[in-house]
C-alpha cells in the first residue's frame, strides 16, 4: 500500500498504475465483507483510514468502506460491495468481465 | 415559493442525510443533514465523487470517519430516481451510531454478566418454567464432574437425590417459587463420580423470555461435615456434663455421710464428754479435725448446691422473714466460723420490722457467704457494714438493697471477673491462700437470680469491696 499516495486526488492519473484500493475503518463485519468481496475482483490495496488518515483525506474519502480505481479515483463504490456485478459494471474494463477475476493484474496499467 | 425551493426546504429539515448523485457517482445535491454527517458545513459536497449509484435492497452499514471516537455508523440506501432525463440516484443516510453504541454496550454488559457467571465459584443454572436447564456454568460442571451436554436439557430432579421426580410436584414447586420470587434451600446432588454432595440452592424467578429461573448452587459439603462433627461433639459434651452433674450430686451425698461421723465424734471428744483427753496436743488435734471437717462440709455443700442449681433442682420457698433477724443470725454464724474476727466488727443496720419474702436457708447461705468473704478479706480492725435500705429513699417500689461493705484488700477489675466465674477461682491465688471452693459467690449470684434479684460487686484494690444484693419490690412484705 506504499504506492498509494501519489495517485490519490489526481483526477486522470491513468498512467500511474491501475489497480484497486479499498479504504476501510477498523475490522467490523462490514469491513471484512468489503475486503472479501473486493479481493474477488483482483489484487486490492487495503488502506485502514485509522492507520493512514492522510491518504483518506487526500483521496477525499467520505465514507468507509470505499473501493476506488487507483487510476481514476472518481470511480468509487461505497459499501460492502455485496452486489458484485454492479460493482464490476461501475468499475468498467477490465473489471467488468466476471469470467476473468485475474484480468486486473498489475501488468494491466 | 416555487417547487424547487419547497423541496430543498423539506429536504434540509429531514432527519436523514440525503445526497443526489449522478450516474458517475458525483454528488449533485446534499441536504443539510448530509453536510453535518460528513462534517462539511463549510465546504460543498457537490461536484465531488461519492459512490456508484448501485441500488440497494437492504440498507448497507457504512462508517463515516470522524476522528477519535467520533466515527458515525450510518445505514445507507441507494435508490434510482427517474423523473428527469438525467438518471439520478437518491442516497439516504441514517445515522445509527447511538443505536449501534447502545447495542455495543448491551453486548459488553452481556459479556460482563456472562463472565461473572462463568467465573463464579458457585454453580449456576438458568432453567425455563418447566425447570429444564438451559444454561450451566463451568463451576457446576467442575463441582459435579458432569459434561455440559449431560446437564443442558436435563431437569433438577435428574441431579437432586432428594427431589420429587413427580412432574406435578415440580410444577407446584415452580408455581410457589414464582409467587414468592425466590427461595433458598439445601439439598443433595449426585455427581458424575457416583458420590453425593450437599448443595445450597438459591433460586430466583425472573419474567424475562417468558419466565426463567436463576439457580445458584453452592457446594456446602465441607460445611455440612463440620456441622455434623460439631453436633456430635456437642452431644458428647452434654452427655459428659450431665454425667458429671449426676456424679457430683451422688458423690456429695456420699461424702457428707462419713463427715457426720467425723464432726459428731470430734465434737464429743473436744467437749471431753466422756472424760479428759489427757494431752493438750490431743485437744489441739481434735480441734483440727473438727475445723477441717467443718470446712469439708461447707465445700461439699457448695458443690451439692451448684449441681442442684445446674440441674434446675434448687427449690426455693417463699416465706415472710424478718430481715433484721436474718442479718443478725448471719453475723453470729459467720463470727463463729471465722473465729479471729470479732462479731462487734460487723455493724448491722436495717429498717425496723422490715420483712421480706424468700427462702430462709437460701438467704442465710447468701448472707453467710458474702459476710464470711468480707471478714476473710477485711483488714484487721476495720468495721464491716451490713446494711439494708430501699433502693430509692423511703420508696419500696424500686426494691431493696442489702449491702455488705468491707474496707479490706479489695480486688482489681480482672480479679472481680475471676471471682464471679466459679471455675477460675480454683486456679487463683485466693483459693490457695483462703480455703474454699470459690463457688460461694457464684452460688450467691445464682440464688439471687432465682429470687428475681441480682448481685453486684464493686471493689477497688486496697480500698475494699461492696457487695450489693438487690431484691425486687415484690419480695418486700408490705403489710403496714
Amino acid at each position: 500500500m506504499s504506492d498509494a499516495a501519489p495517485i490519490a486526488g489526481s483526477g486522470g492519473g491513468a498512467g500511474l498504475g491501475a489497480g484497486l484500493r479499498l479504504f476501510v475503518l477498523g475490522q467490523t463485519e462490514t469491513m471484512r465483507r468489503a475486503i472479501q468481496n473486493a479481493r474477488r475482483l483482483g489484487p486490492v490495496d487495503v488502506v485502514d483510514v485509522r492507520d493512514d488518515p492522510a491518504a483518506a483525506e487526500l483521496a477525499r474519502v467520505l465514507a468507509t468502506p470505499t473501493l476506488m480505481r487507483t487510476d481514476d479515483p472518481r470511480v468509487r463504490i461505497v459499501g460492502d460491495l455485496r452486489d458484485l456485478d454492479a460493482v464490476r459494471g461501475h468499475l468498467g474494463p477490465p473489471y467488468d468481465d466476471p469470467s476473468d477475476a485475474s484480468a486486473t493484474g498489475h501488468g494491466n496499467g | 415559493m416555487d417547487d424547487i425551493t419547497l423541496s430543498t426546504l423539506a429536504l434540509d429539515n429531514l432527519a436523514e442525510g440525503v445526497l443526489l448523485i449522478d450516474q458517475a457517482g458525483t454528488v449533485i445535491y446534499a441536504n443539510q443533514q448530509a453536510r453535518v454527517l460528513f462534517e462539511r458545513e463549510g465546504r460543498p459536497l457537490e461536484g465531488g465523487a461519492f459512490s456508484a449509484p448501485i441500488r440497494t435492497t437492504d440498507p448497507i452499514e457504512i462508517v463515516i470517519p470522524g476522528g477519535q471516537g467520533a466515527d458515525r455508523i450510518v445505514e445507507m440506501r441507494v435508490s434510482p430516481l427517474r423523473s428527469d432525463q438525467d438518471r439520478l440516484s437518491l442516497v439516504s443516510l441514517r445515522d445509527v451510531s447511538e443505536r449501534y453504541r447502545a447495542a455495543e454496550q448491551l453486548r459488553e454488559r452481556e459479556a460482563v454478566y456472562r463472565s461473572v457467571i462463568e467465573s463464579a465459584h458457585d454453580g449456576f443454572w438458568i432453567t425455563d418454567l418447566s425447570a429444564r436447564i438451559l444454561e450451566v456454568n463451568t463451576a457446576y460442571l467442575r463441582m459435579t464432574g458432569f459434561a455440559r451436554e449431560d446437564v443442558l436439557g436435563s431437569r433438577p430432579q435428574d441431579f437432586d437425590v432428594d427431589a420429587d421426580s413427580d412432574a406435578a410436584a415440580v410444577a407446584a414447586r415452580v408455581e410457589t417459587l414464582i409467587d414468592r420470587g425466590s427461595d433458598v434451600f439445601e439439598t443433595r446432588h449426585r455427581t458424575a463420580h457416583g458420590t453425593v454432595i450437599d448443595v445450597e440452592l438459591s433460586i430466583s424467578y425472573s419474567p424475562v423470555s417468558g419466565g426463567r429461573l436463576f439457580v445458584f448452587l453452592r457446594d456446602i459439603t465441607p460445611r455440612k461435615q463440620a456441622e455434623a462433627e460439631i453436633l456430635t461433639a456437642k452431644a458428647a459434651a452434654e452427655r459428659a456434663n450431665r454425667s458429671k452433674s449426676e456424679f457430683l450430686a451422688a458423690m456429695s451425698h456420699d461424702l457428707r455421710t462419713p463427715l457426720n461421723a467425723i464432726m459428731g465424734f470430734s465434737e464429743i471428744m473436744r467437749t471431753e464428754a466422756f472424760g479428759p483427753l489427757g494431752s493438750d496436743r490431743y485437744r489441739e488435734y481434735v480441734q483440727g479435725i473438727e475445723d477441717s471437717g467443718a470446712l469439708l462440709v461447707s465445700l461439699v455443700n457448695d458443690v451439692l448446691d451448684l449441681s442442684k442449681i445446674e440441674a434446675g433442682k434448687y427449690d426455693l420457698r417463699d416465706e415472710a422473714l424478718d430481715l433484721r433477724t436474718l442479718m443478725d443470725r448471719s453475723v453470729v454464724q459467720t463470727s463463729v466460723l471465722g473465729r479471729v474476727a470479732d462479731r462487734d466488727l460487723v455493724q448491722v443496720s436495717c429498717p425496723d420490722g422490715l420483712r421480706i419474702l424468700g427462702d430462709d436457708r437460701a438467704l442465710a447461705q447468701v448472707f453467710n457467704n458474702i459476710l464470711s468473704n468480707a471478714i476473710k478479706f477485711n483488714a484487721e480492725d476495720r468495721p464491716i457494714r451490713f446494711e439494708a435500705a430501699f433502693h430509692t429513699d423511703h420508696d419500696p417500689h424500686d426494691g431493696l438493697d442489702i449491702r455488705i461493705i468491707d474496707r479490706g484488700i479489695g480486688m482489681a477489675r480482672e480479679e472481680i471477673g475471676k471471682a464471679l466465674n466459679p471455675f477460675e477461682m480454683i486456679e487463683s491465688q485466693h483459693a490457695r491462700r483462703h480455703q474454699g471452693t470459690g463457688l460461694g459467690l457464684h452460688i450467691s449470684i445464682q440464688v439471687m437470680q432465682l429470687l428475681g434479684g441480682d448481685l453486684r460487686l464493686d471493689s477497688r484494690p486496697r480500698e475494699g469491696t461492696c457487695v450489693t444484693l438487690w431484691l425486687p419490690a415484690n419480695r418486700i412484705v408490705m403489710d403496714r
